[in-house]
């Protein structure tokens, strides 16, 4: 398919998506609500794994830390989304620093595997929090409010997620082409020469790093908001592992590859899980197939991008 | 009484261990500002591991090295880059996923005090674009601005990577091998370069090439097993019996017509 056939098509598919409140389905609402979601979420590590060439392996700990500053200050009575969304990306951030700060002296697989051990700290931290309702999670009263708009209403939070959704979209397609997303592409491409052009690459990782935890601090503060609950899988390493997936299957270091991935991942997930428990089994030689086709995921595919 | 001018680069005792192996023993070195300097030796004579602790990749065990006034011994690379040192290396390094323009323009996005722009399109970014633009027509690049840096022939990627250094305006230029793997023609005409690049830039050059070597060095320092055997002009060299036995069997006289 021609490049501006696949952008046409991916056009339709997101306007089909934002239709879908007509229906009035609320179970349908929710499904794509999520998918938006998850989208931010992939997005954000692809970042990371795209665009820096880091396999993080540990990104679910600053989901987990977005959803569970959305319980804190539910618990404290706070709910303002005003306050509390930018709380859960300060959270996030913060996380991200301390956690990148330490995994970033590391490359390949050992920060691979430090990425994946701090994230599975902190879940085991959510796990025995009594005040957190350990295994259990928390249950949120209500959705954070945001002025007027009452986003209980299962149709108002999907536009304020969509439109949440688009915000990061563009911002990052604009990040990865200004003078800092060249720096993580070089980054990527090769880090060696980079530290002998002047860049003190660690920095750049680090900001990158902090900015896609952030990021992730939104998805969780939104994806607590839907499904009106913190829960601690939202730090265990299957999450990670999944939104490494969606981006694989999306198409790495493309901008519209990771909403891609989380979309088909999603979608699939729901259909193949109704017909059967094992569902896995038959996503992932589906997954196989794509990548086998095209290492750049889905999007390559559509777009007929030429593998060099 | 007039002082001695500094020197750009000093390096004093640079030493090098490894287990038991001594692969850089004892090393000075001195070049003035605007000199060509190269090192030769044969297979095994530590100019990679010389080449490695320059650029910081390594760091040494004893010794100093001094760039512009400024002890550098145990910065890391990316600070002795900001601090005007440019690096070609002797394996092609580039960045084959961007345009031939691209690879230049990063490296001139390397001189700027940072790179925290997160918003403006950095391929619109003309002004970096003009410097990337001026270094690829000085190596004769500019034609194939456009084209992915994978596609370029191996002497281009040479070429390449003397834009990627000139571009940052150095003020030593250390060239590893830059002839390595070159064709004769090829080796001839990238020459030509070096001979236009010794007007205007301090260079320390590691070379194979004793042709290379004696058509553009002002001084040369011999190593062998690790430790400097000769340095002076190219004639005190090519005239030394030491150097005549360390280049034993290889035709060291090569370059001498």
């Amino acid at each position: 398919m021609p490049k501006r056939g696949a952008q046409w098509l991916l056009a339709l598919c997101l306007l089909a998506l934002l239709a879908v409140p007509l229906t009035g389905e609320v179970f349908y609402i929710r499904l794509v609500t999520r998918i938006f979601v998850f989208a931010i979420l992939a997005t954000s590590l692809n970042l990371l794994v795209g665009y820096t060439g880091l396999v993080s392996f540990g990104h679910a700990a600053f989901v987990g830390l977005g959803a569970y500053s959305v319980a804190a200050l539910g618990l404290h009575g706070v709910g303002s989304a005003w306050v509390v969304w930018p709380a859960a990306i300060l959270a996030a951030a913060l996380g991200a620093l301390l956690i990148g700060a330490l995994a970033l002296r590391t490359s390949g697989v050992y920060f691979i595997m430090i990425t994946l051990a701090f994230a599975q700290m902190l879940y085991y931290v959510a796990v025995g929090s009594a005040r957190f309702g350990g295994d259990d999670g928390v249950r949120l009263a209500a959705r954070n409010s945001l002025g007027v708009l009452n986003l209980d209403k299962p149709v108002l939070f999907f536009y304020v997620v969509a439109a949440i959704f688009l915000a990061v979209l563009f911002a990052c397609s604009r990040v990865v082409r200004s003078r800092f997303g060249r720096v993580l592409r070089g980054i990527k491409d090769n880090e060696r020469r980079m530290q002998s052009l002047g860049f003190d690459t660690y920095r750049y990782k680090l900001v990158a790093f902090v900015l896609a935890g952030a990021l992730a601090g939104l998805g969780g503060a939104l994806d607590a908001n839907l499904n009106a609950f913190a829960s601690p899988r939202l730090f265990h390493w299957e999450l990670s592992g999944d939104l490494l997936i969606m981006i694989i299957l999306g198409g790495l270091g493309s901008i519209a590859g990771a909403p891609i991935g989380a979309a088909a991942f999603i979608v699939l997930e729901e259909i193949l899980s109704s017909l059967t428990k094992h569902w896995m089994a038959i996503f992932g030689p589906l997954m196989l197939l794509v990548i086998l086709l095209h290492k750049g995921g889905i999007h390559a595919l559509l777009a007929g991008k030429h593998e060099r | 009484m007039s002082a001695r001018p500094l020197p750009l680069l000093e390096v004093q005792g640079l030493t090098k261990r490894f287990g038991g192996v001594t692969a850089n023993d004892a090393i000075d070195l001195e070049l003035a500002a605007g000199e060509t300097h190269a090192v030769i030796g044969p297979n095994g004579a530590g100019k990679t591991t010389l080449v490695a602790q320059l650029s910081g990749e390594i760091l040494p065990s004893a010794g100093r090295i001094v760039l512009g006034g400024l002890d550098v011994t145990r910065m890391p690379p990316y600070r002795r880059a900001a601090r005007g040192l440019a690096r070609v290396f002797q394996v092609t390094s580039i960045f084959k996923d961007f345009s031939t323009l691209e690879n230049v323009a990063i490296a001139a996005q390397g001189r700027l005090s940072h790179s925290y722009a997160f918003w403006k399109p950095a391929e619109a970014d003309e002004g970096l674009n003009t410097l990337a633009r001026e270094a690829l027509r000085q190596v004769g690049l500019e034609s194939r601005w456009s084209d992915p840096a994978g596609e370029l022939s191996h002497g281009e990627h040479r070429q390449l990577e003397i834009a990627m250094a000139l571009v940052r305006r150095p003020r030593l230029l250390l060239l590893d091998e830059p002839t390595a793997g070159m064709g004769p023609e090829e080796s001839r005409d990238f020459q030509q370069l070096l001979l236009g690049l010794k007007k205007s830039y301090t260079i320390l050059l590691i070379e194979h090439d004793m042709q290379v070597v004696f058509a553009i060095a002002d001084r040369i320092t011999v190593l062998a097993g690790g430790q400097v055997i000769a340095s002076g002009s190219p004639r005190e060299v090519q005239g030394n019996t030491q150097v005549r036995e360390a280049y034993l069997g290889e035709d060291f006289a090569m370059g001498a017509g």
